[in-house]
């Protein structure tokens, strides 16, 4: 072994479990790939804060819990006991508590190494703003990891470490989890407790596991929701095709879901959801319109100034707006609970082209031409946050390089079908090999 | 949203309890048809087309009924 980073997490679990894998010594370990890593100007700059002696006493403390003794990576939006969450800010946003997501953490044994750089206030899926810093993609280090979960993604995918927790309020797991070639799994809303998660003053938001395989996320995700998630048969599923989530991508990224989806065996079957193309428009919508005020000065003036000044400006937010927003969302639930009585999962690409540039964060297509990878993007997942529904991306492989990934959606509360589906897949096409700093 | 409304935008942030320079509220009075123009596409959506009966547009929503 040479390095037990590049074990995978259940590897690790297993390890520590059978007495192979000291804690303490993969502590030490980890500490030093993410100096190694995540620093000097070409640098992941994934994870901002280490907390070696935190992180030593919740060794000292784990329950023997299925994750005793592994090392994750939080998002910026969760508290922890020793840390007020930030969310990509320089400002103190929450207090320090032993928020919901971390008590997860800590009663399945894991011990959080550090937080993750992610895209500032999670306002943007690219991960260029943020007061930590520009953060960098695996595959590319020239390229966006995405966002605004990015950091997250980028640790997982460079072996910094074998999991990761990120949130979604519009695509912040699966979107950067595509980009970066990793699995990421975005949780049903509100099934595990939301206090001390910035996400909470949301109807759209819900936070995400990050794994570099199918079974890594499964026992993640396992110990998150303290639920059985045990694999079963994924062959053999129906599933929805939505002909609008496949309309004027980068044809190659179409091209290598399409092949996913036959590579599987599952039956097609057509899925009509109206107005589909309203799900950005809508989220904005009930994104701000959910806002309890006007966002504190401290926090908008971190933005750039054009960016600050639209945000104050949706304080006033017409009601039109947010009612019309409503009402989709009561269409969209309603539609997808009635595909869910006839199809198991609803499957997509995750990304419309892979990661762009840093310096150049655009992408062009046949239809729409050139436009902001975020504008592109966020109309694919955007769905999932507004239902409530749970969500995964897998990779399928690699186009010019770099990972793209299917989406697929699933009912409420059944991560384990949307694990069982993304384990056929990836049974059938093999993992994607690590990118080449991980190798 | 036409921009005539824009003096009325100023009223609302300046009453919104915003904590923000003049300077600041000149640039959202500014950024505001930007941030509705984003939204416009909303306006496409009839609810009652759908079977959903109630929208939040003063205009075009039934009076309710006050049962006291």
């Amino acid at each position: 072994m040479s390095h037990p980073q590049d074990l995978s997490l259940v590897a690790q679990a297993v390890a520590i479990r059978r007495g192979e894998l000291d804690p303490v010594e993969l502590l030490d370990a980890t500490l030093a790939r993410i100096v190694e890593r995540d620093g000097g100007p070409q640098g992941l700059n994934s994870i901002v804060d280490t907390f070696r002696e935190h992180s030593r006493q919740m060794i000292a403390d784990a329950p023997n819990g299925p994750l005793r003794g592994v090392p994750l990576a939080l998002k910026d939006m969760f508290s922890l006991p020793w840390r007020a969450l930030r969310n990509g800010s320089s400002v103190e946003v929450m207090a320090a508590s032993a928020s919901g997501p971390f008590r997860r953490v800590r009663d399945s044994g894991a011990i959080v190494i550090g937080i993750a750089n992610q895209h500032l206030l999670g306002a943007g899926g690219t991960g260029l703003a943020s007061a930590y810093g520009t953060h960098r993609n695996p595959w590319d280090p020239a390229h966006l990891p995405g966002g605004s979960s990015g950091g997250s993604a980028a640790a997982v995918s460079g072996h910094l470490v074998a999991g990761a927790l990120g949130s979604d309020s519009g695509g912040s797991t699966r979107l950067p989890a595509a980009f970066c070639g990793v699995v990421g799994l975005k949780l049903t809303f509100r099934s595990i407790p939301y206090d001390g998660y910035v996400g909470a003053g949301t109807l759209l938001s819900a936070p995400g596991t990050f794994g570099r395989d199918v079974a890594d996320v499964r026992m993640l995700t396992a110990a998150i929701l303290q639920r059985d998630l045990s694999q079963r048969d994924g062959a053999g599923l129906r599933v929805g095709i939505v002909d609008a989530f496949w309309d004027d991508l980068d044809p190659m990224v179409a091209a290598a879901c399409d092949d996913a989806i036959t590579a599987t065996g599952w039956s097609r079957h057509r899925i009509a959801v109206p107005h589909a193309e309203l799900g950005a428009a809508a989220m904005g919508a009930l994104l701000f319109g959910a806002q309890p005020g006007p966002m504190p000065a401290a926090l908008r003036r971190q933005f750039d100034p054009a960016t600050a000044a639209r945000t104050l400006a949706t304080v006033v937010l017409p009601a039109w707006a947010y009612g019309r927003a409503d009402r989709l969302r009561t269409l969209w639930r309603r539609t997808f609970a009635a595909a869910f009585a006839d199809v198991n999962v609803l499957a997509w690409p995750t990304i419309a082209a892979p990661a762009p540039r840093i310096d150049d964060p655009f992408a062009t297509f046949t239809r729409r031409g050139r436009i902001h990878i975020d504008q592109a993007n966020l109309p694919l997942t955007v769905l999932g946050n507004i239902t409530g529904v749970p969500g995964i991306s897998v990779p399928v492989g690699l186009v010019r390089g770099l990972p793209v990934a299917l989406q697929l959606q699933g009912p409420w509360r059944d991560e384990g079908l949307l694990l069982d589906a993304a384990a056929r897949i990836e049974e059938q096409l093999g993992p994607l090999a690590p990118p080449p700093m991980a190798r | 949203m036409d921009t005539k409304s824009s003096p009325d935008v100023r009223t609302l942030l300046e009453a919104s309890g915003a904590e923000a320079t003049p300077d600041e509220f000149d640039a959202a009075v500014a950024a505001f048809p930007a941030v509705i123009a984003s939204l416009h596409a909303l306006r496409t959506f009839d609810p009652r087309s759908v079977g959903l009966e109630w929208d939040l547009d003063p205009s075009r929503a039934p009076t309710p009924e006050i049962t006291g």
